[in-house]
């Protein structure tokens, strides 16, 4: 009976703390839903496959959630890890992303605001953004975001500010140079 | 076209929104992907193995100091310093007067092979040779794994130096302390080279 007393107020207790990360998740989910999705897409260049690596990495956020309640930290993790999952999955299924990139249903085609843009003329800014260097490609990425500051992006890449600043200007010079 | 600003298209480009099923299909994937095991269970089995190959660690420098107390290099209960014990050999004749304990003596260490802290209660008697030879005959059994006891102690003496000295060697019921200028060597083969 004593056992059972001591046992019960550490399950409530548990269970309460459960119901909490449960709803902080929630609110995480909604909030960087976007910011993965754009990541991934950053990356991809296809929503469907976007969406996929963002899903996993949620997932995997909520295995480690615990450790990531914060919101800066959280949105820096997750930025950090769609990146590196996205990259992955360019390195392992190049060849099948091609395909489906063909394929993408009507609902994940381009959006109003890319129509406008050529898409001979779209394919060659992404070939001038690939060919930047992966610490320059996340940062311009990200600044482009939601309308993320230089302190948002270094918060979100891990890195000072200053640092941030000589990347975007670096990797904007590069981009200039690359499309003239 | 391009616009002047790259960065105005890039930001064009990735203005993209989540499709209204993304929320429910992350939820599905975390409601069916394996609980993770509890992170206390992990840190407990690694504690535990932890804590096992401390235990191992000391348990073996134990028994290795423990062996080294007898006689160095010598694992205890299976050698016995001989040479080493000057002929003061004290038998055990019925519960004699305690000797009062040194406090120079160093506490005797126990060890896992029944090595057992014993207080002196003996007095001393010196054994003619024929005595003596059958002590020697027995230690040798005792090396040579021929003859176990039940415990053997090591007593011990630090000097000024702090250095720790073997003073005597006590095999219930017997009790063999060092004399004075008994050389540190021990002999090793007393059968061959009994002392003289």
């Amino acid at each position: 009976m004593r056992d059972k007393v001591a046992w019960l107020p550490a399950t409530l207790v548990e269970m309460t703390r459960d119901l909490e990360l449960d709803r902080e998740f929630e609110a995480r989910l909604t909030d960087s839903s976007a910011l993965a999705i754009r990541v991934a897409f950053s990356v991809l260049r296809n929503q469907a496959d976007a969406e996929d690596v963002a899903q996993e990495a949620f997932a995997k956020a909520h295995r480690a959630f615990a450790q990531l309640r914060d919101r800066d930290s959280f949105r820096a993790w997750l930025v950090r890890m769609t990146w590196r999952m996205a990259l992955d999955h360019v390195r392992s299924g190049r060849r099948r992303m091609t395909r489906d990139r063909v394929a993408v249903p009507a609902e994940y085609g381009p959006t109003v605001e890319e129509t406008a843009i050529d898409e001979q003329q779209r394919e060659r800014l992404w070939r001038a953004v690939d060919q930047l260097p992966e610490r320059l490609r996340l940062v311009i990425v990200l600044s482009v975001m939601e309308g993320h500051s230089i302190k948002d992006v270094a918060t979100l890449v891990g890195v000072a500010e200053g640092t941030v600043k000589s990347r975007l200007f670096d990797a904007r010079a590069q981009l200039k140079e690359a499309l003239r | 076209m391009i616009p002047n600003d790259p960065i105005e298209a890039l930001s064009r480009t990735l203005a993209i929104t989540p499709s209204p099923e993304f929320a429910a299909r992350v939820r599905q994937q975390i409601a069916t992907q394996p609980v993770p095991a509890a992170w206390w269970s992990v840190r407990h089995l690694a504690a535990a193995a932890a804590m096992v190959c401390v235990v191992s660690v000391a348990v073996m420098w134990w028994s290795g100091s423990s062996a080294r107390d007898v006689r160095p290099g010598v694992p205890v209960g299976s050698a016995v310093p001989v040479a080493s014990i000057a002929p003061s050999v004290t038998a055990a004749p019925a519960r004699a007067e305690a000797p009062a304990a040194s406090p120079a003596v160093a506490r005797p260490r126990e060890s896992y092979a029944r090595v057992v802290a014993v207080e002196s209660v003996f007095g001393e008697t010196l054994v003619p040779d024929d005595q003596r030879l059958a002590l020697d005959r027995l230690l040798g059994a005792i090396r040579a794994g021929r003859a176990t006891v039940p415990g053997v102690v090591a007593e011990e003496i630090v000097d000024e130096d702090g250095r720790r000295m073997p003073r005597a060697l006590v095999i219930e019921p017997l009790k063999l302390e060092l004399l004075a200028g008994t050389p540190a060597e021990p002999n090793r083969d007393p059968i061959k080279e009994p002392i003289k």
